[in-house]
């Protein structure tokens, strides 16, 4: 449904004007700038993106937006965002970059594939993940797990075309809409709680970067600010805050790729 | 001395000019490179049309008029030889392309359908592709024309005759955007 408005907007759309507000730069392999993904999804967002670089060399991003307005539509703000204001995503050299972009308040999400991988994700192939993977999560409000699925399917169909292999776990399934066969939270809580349980005395900053403890729930409670304000500082500074991630590289992208709405 | 100083000013106004006549040619270049790029993508969704027409075609016989509109524009671009009869073949084509998106919305059978899906999907992107090369084409030839009309560069336009050249403007329509209702499934 969305797919077809987009496109008659598509199709009459004027040429898009320069004077826009850039969107804001990316910076690392996750840019929450809608502040929506939790700490564990984006770790691991984080870990797969690596490891595709690493591998195949090919720079994934991922970003949130609240909204792309006042631009135009979401597509034009992905080409503009991939720019990155000359520091494009992925090397010059191959255009191997790909952005998964989610515009919260819009309720869309766009993959915009650099030029280089236009053979390997195609706009079906971004559609069909963008709406069958992605978007029966964002439904349920599980942006950076919806994310982090997309994110898996992109890149393991990078890899896959490349001839490599990520040495990831059996993908997760897109979920059912109403508890499928999938562990229940709760028993992942359980399970959580007693690995915790278990390593009590080992090391506290670990752990919370393992788990979703940050909110100081039940035991954790007293302990206070390690959970937020400890790690989240660590993280903003280190790794890939600053040279740490040479994605940028000044890829470009021309507008292939798809998206979905929900 | 008076003289002199007049011919300073004539001979570096020359000079720096002259200067600019590789930036012209650069620009130049610039502009070609993207107007294949361009050309590619009009190209690419010229290719993606008779599939298109070809699913939609069972499930909404009685459009004849749409799929005739598509069929011509379809000719028309594949035989225009100047740029801008391209940039006009390419506007009546978005217009031809979106009453058909339009009329498909009455056939709920077709939009299920999945091979139609994927056809959409191809087209949203190339239709956006076009919107950026588009896009990049144009900030190209605005370039080339802002140098080329402002001095001294513009001595060196009129003396070599560096031609202007066309913007590629969006369909005039683009504003009157045709409703349509989204609001069933």
């Amino acid at each position: 449904m969305v797919r077809v408005l987009t496109l008659v907007a598509l199709l009459w759309s004027a040429t898009v004007a320069l004077a826009q507000p850039a969107p804001p730069a990316l910076t690392g392999p996750v840019n929450d700038f809608a502040g929506v993904i939790d700490r564990a999804a984006a770790q691991q967002i984080e870990a797969l993106i690596q490891r595709l670089q690493a591998t195949t060399g090919d720079v994934l991003v991922v970003a949130t937006v609240p909204t792309f307005k006042p631009h135009a539509d979401l597509p034009s703000y992905a080409v503009q965002m991939f720019e990155n204001g000359g520091r494009g995503i992925g090397a010059r050299e191959g255009d191997g970059g790909l952005l998964i972009v989610l515009a919260v308040e819009d309720r869309q999400v766009r993959v915009e594939v650099g030029y280089g991988l236009e053979g390997m994700v195609t706009d079906g192939f971004a559609g069909e993940v963008s709406r069958d993977t992605m978007v029966p999560y964002f439904r349920r409000g599980e942006y950076g797990e919806g994310l982090l699925a997309g994110a898996t399917r992109v890149a393991t169909r990078v890899a896959e075309a490349r001839g490599a292999d990520l040495g990831l776990a059996p993908l997760p399934r897109t979920p059912r809409p109403r508890g499928g066969t999938a562990i229940s939270p709760l028993t992942l809580l359980v399970i959580l709680f007693i690995l915790f349980s278990l390593s009590r005395g080992g090391n506290r900053r670990q752990l919370g970067r393992r788990g979703r403890w940050s909110s100081g729930v039940g035991p954790f409670g007293p302990s206070g600010g390690w959970g937020g304000g400890g790690w989240g500082g660590g993280f903003g500074g280190g790794g890939f805050g600053g040279g740490g991630f040479g994605g940028f590289g000044g890829g470009r992208s021309g507008g292939g790729g798809g998206g979905a709405g929900w | 001395m008076r003289m002199f100083g007049a011919m300073a000013i004539v001979v570096g106004a020359v000079l720096s000019s002259g200067c600019s006549y590789n930036t012209f040619v650069s620009q130049e270049e610039a502009i070609k490179a993207q107007w294949a790029q361009v050309e590619n993508q009009l190209q690419r969704r010229n290719d993606l049309i008779p599939n298109l027409v070809e699913s939609t075609k069972g499930f909404a016989q009685q459009e004849r008029d749409v799929f005739g509109a598509i069929a011509e524009s379809r000719a028309k671009l594949a035989g225009a030889q100047t740029p801008e009869a391209k940039m006009a073949a390419a506007n009546e084509q978005s217009t031809a392309l979106s009453r058909l998106l339009v009329v498909v919305e009455a056939y709920p059978d077709l939009k299920s359908n999945q091979t139609f899906g994927r056809l959409m999907d191809e087209l949203a992107g190339t239709e956006n592709r076009i919107a950026v090369e588009r896009m990049r084409y144009n900030e190209a030839v605005q370039a080339y024309n802002t140098q080329r009309r402002s001095f001294p560069s513009n001595i060196t336009a009129g003396l070599f005759s560096f031609k202007e050249y066309q913007l590629f403007q969006a369909p005039e329509a683009a504003k009157a955007v045709p409703t349509v209702d989204f609001s069933r499934p």
